[in-house]
């Protein structure tokens, strides 16, 4: 009997062909009509080089190619670093109180400072953070496409970059300035999914905790930009594929969940351990979007010294929390003890004088030789 | 090379488009072949394909990929043809065996192609003919890249299947 083996088929399939005639002759005209086309300066000269029924056509197809080509246009590197980490995106809130829409519980939300970009550490730190693919699902009217992402895995946080749009707008919907997942767009919410390794198609485990904001400047009726700042718990933090997860509210049944499969090459960042300088006892990893750091090495017992401040060489400071403030767009205590923090803003590694927590002062270790956990 | 050839594409060098395009001539026909299978429609969504990346070469980002985004904007041209054609009541998926005077090199990637099923015949296209991994097969074809998985296993099950049944017919 014939079989084929692995090798068969790969020989096969990705041996030479040669083209029949009528497809080469075909092929060989098309090239003529786009060369000669190309050779003539103006635009409308150059369109009534094709067929009109022919530009109809293409017209009509690219209408037709899906979401994902176009979405390629849609984001720039920099709208991410700018709506993930800039002041554009959104503005400096004061300190006031929220309730929370699932929980019905209030809180003081401490006031939040933004910051401007800083563009060039962006660029040194991130490059590449969109998706060359922007990945599009659609489910009931919504589109939703994931434009970029970063992740720090070592410090357990990142950033993720998408936009949802609804058939006939979302007129007046859309909540400025929540930080719940479930309530920046109503009736939807999201989370990050670990995917199965079996390759069934059954979800995993929710992996994501986190918040979600809009970006502001580049939203409007149409379609929303939202960023989720997220952290990872410990364990997972080398997985490397992992699904977004929007969730639809019904009215009637079950939820409905759209799922979004991101590359496993998220651009990552790189670290920084810093060591506490007066007793040697704590390390702070330290990345361009957050930190994390080991919350039993930093109790506190003076509470005037409570907050957590990153010193810069030219005298300048990123008060990441104090008592009156909270600059991090999401903060985390994991399960080990572990504080994760992902800053509002980009920060330069490399231009760190020091770290205080808690009073106590840490300086970069050049050699870390030790398990930061 | 190609991200050179791809920048003077860019820039409105019909030239280097065509010489940019015929590297990717058979990887285009073996993947409308996969999803069309007569060959009049191979040709046509091929030519359209170019039309399309000739017109949006410029939406390229990256150099280096873009063969994914050719093959991307190839997928979804054919997927129009198939729409249009079951939209007239056209049946699909009708593999051409080619001519008599089809190449000898052809002869085994036709009969390849002849016991698959056409869902099967896209998967094992991109994945053993143009060298695309289980996630940029996913993105492609919009689905998950363990619904890929599951289908290439499948395809090489069925394909073993159909072999056996064949050879029990005989």
């Amino acid at each position: 009997m014939k079989t084929y083996t692995e090798e068969d088929l790969k020989r096969i399939l990705s041996d030479r062909l040669t083209l029949p005639r009528e497809t080469q002759d075909q092929w060989a005209r098309t090239c003529r009509t786009i060369q000669e086309s190309a050779g003539v300066k103006h635009a409308s000269e150059k369109k009534r080089r094709f067929p009109a029924k022919r530009l109809i056509l293409v017209a009509a197809l690219v209408g037709m190619m899906g979401c994902a080509a176009a979405a390629a246009a849609l984001a720039t590197d920099t709208d991410f670093y700018e709506a993930a980490f800039g002041d554009k995106s959104r503005s400096s809130i004061e300190a006031h109180e929220v309730t929370d829409p699932v929980k019905k519980t209030t809180r003081l939300a401490p006031e939040k400072q933004q910051a401007g970009l800083d563009t060039e550490t962006a660029e040194t730190w991130l490059k590449d953070v969109l998706f060359d693919e922007p990945v599009t699902r659609q489910m009931d009217g919504y589109t939703l496409t994931v434009l970029g992402g970063v992740e720090d895995l070592k410090g357990q946080n990142g950033r993720l970059y998408f936009s949802l749009s609804k058939e006939g707008g979302f007129k007046n919907e859309l909540q400025q300035n929540y930080y719940w997942r479930e309530s920046v767009v109503p009736g939807v919410s999201f989370s990050l999914m670990e995917q199965n390794e079996d390759g069934t198609d059954t979800i995993g485990r929710n992996i994501f905790s986190g918040a979600c904001y809009l970006d502001e400047e580049k939203t409007d009726g149409d379609t929303a930009y939202l960023v989720l700042t997220y952290a990872l718990p410990r364990g997972y933090e080398t997985t490397p594929e992992k699904t977004l997860c929007m969730t639809l509210s019904a009215e009637e049944g079950d939820p409905k969940r759209l799922l979004v499969d991101l590359p496993s090459d998220l651009s990552l960042t790189e670290n920084r351990y810093f060591k506490d300088s007066e007793t040697g006892g704590g390390s702070v990893l330290l990345s361009p979007i957050g930190l994390s750091y080991a919350t039993i090495a930093f109790r506190y017992a003076d509470t005037e010294k409570a907050g957590i401040i990153l010193e810069f060489n030219d005298g300048s400071q990123y008060v990441v929390t104090d008592g009156t403030s909270m600059n991090v767009d999401y903060g985390y205590q994991s399960q080990n003890g572990r504080n994760i923090l992902c800053f509002n803003r980009i920060v330069d590694p490399d231009q760190m004088a020091a770290i205080r927590i808690n009073g106590r002062r840490c300086v970069l270790d050049d050699h870390p030789m030790w398990d930061q956990n | 090379m190609t991200a050179r050839l791809v920048r003077q594409a860019q820039a409105g060098d019909g030239d280097a488009f065509v010489s940019l395009m015929s590297q990717y001539k058979i990887d285009m026909y073996k993947v409308a072949k996969g999803i069309l299978g007569n060959e009049t429609d191979v040709a046509d969504a091929m030519s359209e394909t170019l039309l399309l990346a000739f017109e949006h070469i410029k939406d390229v980002r990256r150099p280096e990929y873009f063969k994914t985004w050719l093959i991307r904007v190839l997928i979804n041209v054919c997927k129009d043809m198939l729409k249009e054609k079951k939209r007239c009541g056209v049946t699909d998926h009708i593999l051409d065996r080619g001519a008599p005077d089809t190449a000898q090199e052809n002869v085994e990637f036709l009969e390849l192609l002849a016991v698959l099923e056409p869902k099967s015949r896209i998967l094992m296209m991109l994945y053993y003919g143009i060298g695309f991994n289980s996630r940029q097969i996913a993105a492609l074809l919009g689905m998950k890249s363990s619904t890929v998985r599951t289908g290439l296993r499948r395809a090489r099950e069925q394909l073993k299947m159909e072999l056996e049944r064949q050879e029990a017919g005989t």
